[in-house]
């Protein structure tokens, strides 16, 4: 590294790369700050979800207060563990909710990303400007799928903390049961780092969803969810006609299939365990296989079938002509 | 100097229908090219072409790169707005400025602010609350923010009234357009604007009719408005288009000098417009 301040001749051109690199970038950003202004459902609606849980927290108190300290278990079983195992599920729950919610949210706008700008002919100022269809490709799947899952991860942090903070609240105004609620840093540590493995795992899982949407936006002439609904419809047609399920197998399997595999076939101690007992969420370290689901050869295989879709949503709107 | 655009034998068929055969043209830099003819002449195809919009046959070289191959390089420095390329109407202006100052290495947000503020488009609107006027005008701050060596537009002053009509030439010829660039351009309302022309290429059923400078025009074509009694021996130096007009007959002749013509009758430089129409209702020459 040291030859460049005396060599300077060397240093140039190794300048260079970088600067065309980092405009790269700076366009990714610009396209992606884009997505998030034309489609405000992205971050509106998890938003929502979110604010929604908190409103529920702030007014459901006395519901709550109501079920746990008419439950007998509270007042000799309930220790340090359970309020803490509370807590935790709580930030489980939490993140689940914002995830279904934002399930629906990016299948729509998968199908709608690529289909929308054809539909208000606004593609063509698109490709007015100095941007490769591929770039485009990319931004899309970096606002859907790095972006807003992410997002969605941290949106979940901060609401459980919010919650946790109303709970303790109420817990220290008299309207809960003391010690029904507990925090550990750690433990909160140990399951969010559970949740953003889970976070990759199903964003890599679910490539070839997001890829098929892309091309079914990239195609349709008209109603592009109706044409995402299309594998639904022939496993229908096939039960119908041939009474099998094949195709449904494959689509169920294709649209949760590495869960299984992560969690052993639902096979838990965790599960068993609870039973008794409960037991904090990150008890999960030690049951969840991720070294079954990240080496599974049909999530790897998912994604090289991804990258064939992408590239061909990609080379479709490189050379589709509306005319 | 290198040209601008080079097409050789540009070819384009949809399905059945052939919308270029074997076209052939060359746009010089710093020139002002009006690209005319009738709907379904293959304007739009050729215009798809040049930016790689569309896929096509024959040879084609704009700024010296295939638009095929190299477009993302080529559109540094070729601008594009028509009719057809509508501005988002959910965008914002101030995000419009935003997303093209983010993927444009040369766009000069000033520009396009400085003449935003000459109108009453505001920042904060959304171009689904502009008017068509407004919208247009949008658009062009944003061309003429950007330092391209080719402005391609095709009929951007659709649907709009004179007074948008007239003050976007006005701009565009007084705050865009200097001898390094160029400006391809298509419309209906060729009266309108063929003062403002270079040089013309007329097209028609996807072959070029005629390709030349204003000057050469000047130099090729006449239009000899003759009385009636007189049309005989006008026709007989065999113009290839005429006209009745209030009793008069105008005729259009090709390469005829002054002298053999001026005699007859009033002699001009045909308009654009009416040798458009002249080459199109006149015999194949």
């Amino acid at each position: 590294m040291s030859s460049n301040i005396d060599t300077p001749v060397v240093a140039a051109p190794a300048a260079a790369v970088p600067a065309s690199q980092g405009r790269m970038f700076g366009t990714l950003v610009a396209l992606v700050r884009r997505e998030f202004w034309e489609h405000r459902g992205l971050w509106v609606a998890p938003l929502a979800a979110a604010g929604l849980l908190v409103v529920f927290a702030l007014f459901a108190h006395g519901h709550v207060a109501h079920i746990t300290i008419e439950d007998e278990d509270i007042g000799g079983n309930w220790g340090m563990r359970e309020a803490l195992a509370l807590s935790t599920y709580m930030q489980g729950v939490v993140w689940v909710v914002l995830t279904i919610v934002m399930a629906f949210v990016l299948t729509f706008y998968f199908v709608d990303c690529l289909y929308a700008e054809r539909k208000d002919r606004s593609i063509y100022f698109w490709k007015s400007l100095p941007v490769s269809d591929g770039l485009t490709v990319a931004s899309k799947i970096v606002a859907g799928g790095v972006v807003v899952p992410f997002g969605v991860l941290l949106l979940a942090a901060v609401t459980h903390i919010v919650l946790v903070s109303i709970f303790a609240a109420h817990a220290a105004l008299g309207q809960l049961p003391r010690g029904l609620i507990a925090w550990n840093t750690l433990t909160w540590l140990r399951v969010e780092g559970l949740l953003f493995l889970g976070v990759i795992l199903g964003i890599l899982w679910n490539l070839p969803i997001t890829g098929y949407l892309l091309l079914v936006s990239v195609t349709s002439r008209r109603n592009p969810l109706m044409w995402a609904m299309v594998p639904f419809l022939l496993a229908l047609l096939e039960f119908i006609l041939l009474r099998t399920t094949y195709l449904w197998t494959f689509i169920h399997y294709r649209m949760g299939g590495i869960w299984s595999v992560l969690a052993n076939g639902g096979n838990l101690r965790f599960v068993h365990a609870t039973q008794h007992h409960m037991l904090p969420l990150d008890a999960l370290w030690g049951d969840l296989n991720f070294y079954a689901a990240f080496t599974n050869l049909d999530l790897w295989l998912g994604v090289v079938v991804a990258a064939g879709l992408v590239y061909a949503a990609t080379r479709i709107r490189r050379f589709r002509d509306d005319s | 100097m290198t040209a601008v655009i080079e097409a050789r034998g540009l070819a384009k068929s949809y399905g059945n229908t052939r919308a270029l055969e074997g076209v052939s043209f060359t746009v010089e830099p710093g020139r002002i090219v009006g690209l005319i003819g009738p709907n379904g002449a293959g304007k739009t195809t050729a215009l798809k072409a040049i930016l790689g919009l569309t896929s096509f046959d024959g040879q084609l070289q704009v700024l010296g790169r295939d638009p095929r191959a190299q477009r993302d390089a080529l559109m540094q420095q070729v601008c594009f707005m028509a009719d057809v390329a509508v501005l988002p109407r959910w965008i914002r202006v101030r995000e419009a400025l935003d997303y093209v100052e983010g993927v444009h290495p040369r766009f000069d947000r000033r520009i396009a602010e400085g003449f935003l503020a000459k109108t009453d488009i505001r920042m904060s609107s959304r171009v689904r609350q502009l008017s068509k006027g407004m919208v247009t005008q949008l658009h062009l701050a944003l061309i003429l923010a950007i330092d391209a060596r080719l402005l391609v537009l095709d009929e951007p002053t659709l649907g709009l009234d004179l007074l948008y009509r007239r003050k976007f030439y006005d701009t565009l010829l007084n705050d865009y357009y200097d001898k390094e660039r160029t400006i391809l351009l298509t419309t209906h309302q060729v009266e309108e604007v063929e003062n403002l022309f270079t040089d013309v290429i007329f097209i028609s059923h996807g072959h070029v009719t005629l390709e030349a400078s204003v000057e050469d025009l000047a130099s090729r074509y006449q239009q000899l408005t003759v009385s009636a009694e007189r049309a005989a021996s006008a026709r007989a130096l065999k113009p290839f288009y005429e006209r009745e007009v209030f009793g008069r007959v105008a005729m259009f002749y090709e390469g005829r000098s002054a002298a053999e013509l001026g005699t007859l009758g009033e002699l001009r430089t045909p308009s654009i417009a009416d040798l458009f129409v002249a080459k199109m209702q006149g015999a194949p020459s």
